[in-house]
């Protein structure tokens, strides 16, 4: 039996969430997207987007702001965003440290959003358990 | 306890004093409790302060629209009956025993109600089963006190001021900003600081249309910031992670009611 490839697993994943239209596994140091799944055509250049808004959700200015403001010095500490607004949901979720890549997801405005951090996190331990 | 004998003495004596008060008239939709909406809430309040024997209470407009609560020992146990057109806003409340948690959502429909129906009566009847009341329900105390925070909240768009009321009862502390004047700050006091830091920078992002952003991970007490910007009103929020992600949903539809609800 062949070996899935992450971007089948990657299918897999957005299959299971209704209303999820993009899924970009990513590597946020170097803002490179690995492998991705679309519900339609998607340009690099907006994987390549998705990717960079991960990374400023994260750990941008203003991730870091919210962090100092809880009395956090760590500039990289949250482990999940979320970025949502009349046209859809972005959701990003990294991996445990010291990994630095994540999941980035593209949802449309009234998908749910149970069940996606543990989806996201049990495909991210075992994406890292394969490497 | 001396709290409660001196609230028994002074009902003891609003009732002897109110036999010598004009009988109040009872026309075909009850007893009239106000004519405004500013003394509708408080009239609502006091009938169910006097109701301790278990009654269903209806408050009826001149409309004909209704709001029918069961209720005994002062508290209110289940809503019976809501206008037909508001069963989308307050499915959840409806024929359900009612507990603290609901304490804003009662008092928001109380509050839709005052305002859309006055002059409102009253009348009380027996419920269709006497059955003994139970420990639950939702105090009047209960009431009195999300009434005070909704009130702060009074200055904001009715629709994302009801939406932000049902949310505040189920976060561990809440901010709300508008024009750089604090609204609101509620529950833990450490994290009201952190908030209204948030809140300050949030709104500094501009952004074409409402945003409500979420970060989860590694922050004290394992709580999740949610914040949202609309306009000139920005809040943020600490939720418990268990609760984040209704919390996030409720969020969106407060600020993006357009984005569909999950």
């Amino acid at each position: 039996m062949r070996d899935v490839t992450i971007g089948e697993e990657l299918t897999g994943l957005r299959g299971s969430l209704p209303g999820c239209e993009v899924v970009a596994f990513a590597d946020l140091s170097t803002g490179m997207v690995l492998a991705s799944s679309t519900s339609s055509r998607h340009a690099q250049e907006k994987l390549d987007a998705l990717c960079d808004a991960g990374r400023d959700a994260l750990s941008g200015p203003l991730a870091q702001d919210v962090s100092r403001a809880f009395g956090i010095d760590d500039a990289v500490v949250f482990q999940m965003a979320f970025l949502g607004d009349e046209r859809g949901i972005m959701c990003f979720v990294r991996a445990r440290r010291p990994a630095e890549e994540a999941l980035c997801f593209v949802l449309s405005p009234d998908a749910p959003l149970e069940g996606l951090q543990c989806l996201a996190v049990a495909m991210l331990s075992r994406l890292a358990s394969e490497a | 306890m001396r709290d409660d004998r001196s609230d028994d003495t002074a009902r003891f004596m609003q009732a002897i004093a109110a036999f010598s008060d004009e009988p109040e008239p009872v026309g075909e939709l009850g007893r009239k409790i106000a004519d405004h909406p500013d003394a509708a809430v408080s009239a609502i309040l006091s009938e169910i302060d006097e109701t301790v024997l278990r009654r269903n209470l209806t408050f009826v407009a001149q409309s004909g629209e209704m709001v029918q609560i069961d209720v005994a020992e002062r508290r209110v146990f289940r809503v019976l009956a809501i206008p037909m057109d508001w069963r989308d806003a307050f499915a959840p409340l409806v024929g359900v025993d009612c507990s603290g948690r609901q304490g804003a959502e009662l008092m928001q429909l109380f509050m839709m109600f005052a305002e859309t129906a006055s002059p409102i009566y009253v009348s009380a009847d027996l419920p269709d089963r006497c059955k003994t009341a139970g420990f639950m329900g939702v105090t009047l105390r209960e009431l009195r006190d999300v009434y005070t925070d909704l009130k702060a909240l009074s200055g904001l768009p009715a629709p994302l001021a009801i939406a932000l009321g049902s949310l505040l009862s189920h976060t561990t502390a809440s901010c709300i900003v508008s024009s750089g004047r604090v609204l609101h700050t509620s529950g833990d006091e450490a994290f009201q600081a952190a908030l209204r830091s948030v809140c300050q920078t949030v709104s500094l992002e501009t952004q074409a249309q409402p945003v409500v952003r979420l970060w989860q991970g590694g922050l004290p007490q394992d709580v999740a910031a949610l914040a949202a910007t609309s306009g000139d009103v920005t809040l943020a929020l600490a939720v418990s992670n268990e609760a984040m992600i209704s919390a996030y949903a409720k969020l969106r539809r407060a600020f993006a009611p357009d984005a569909g609800a999950p």
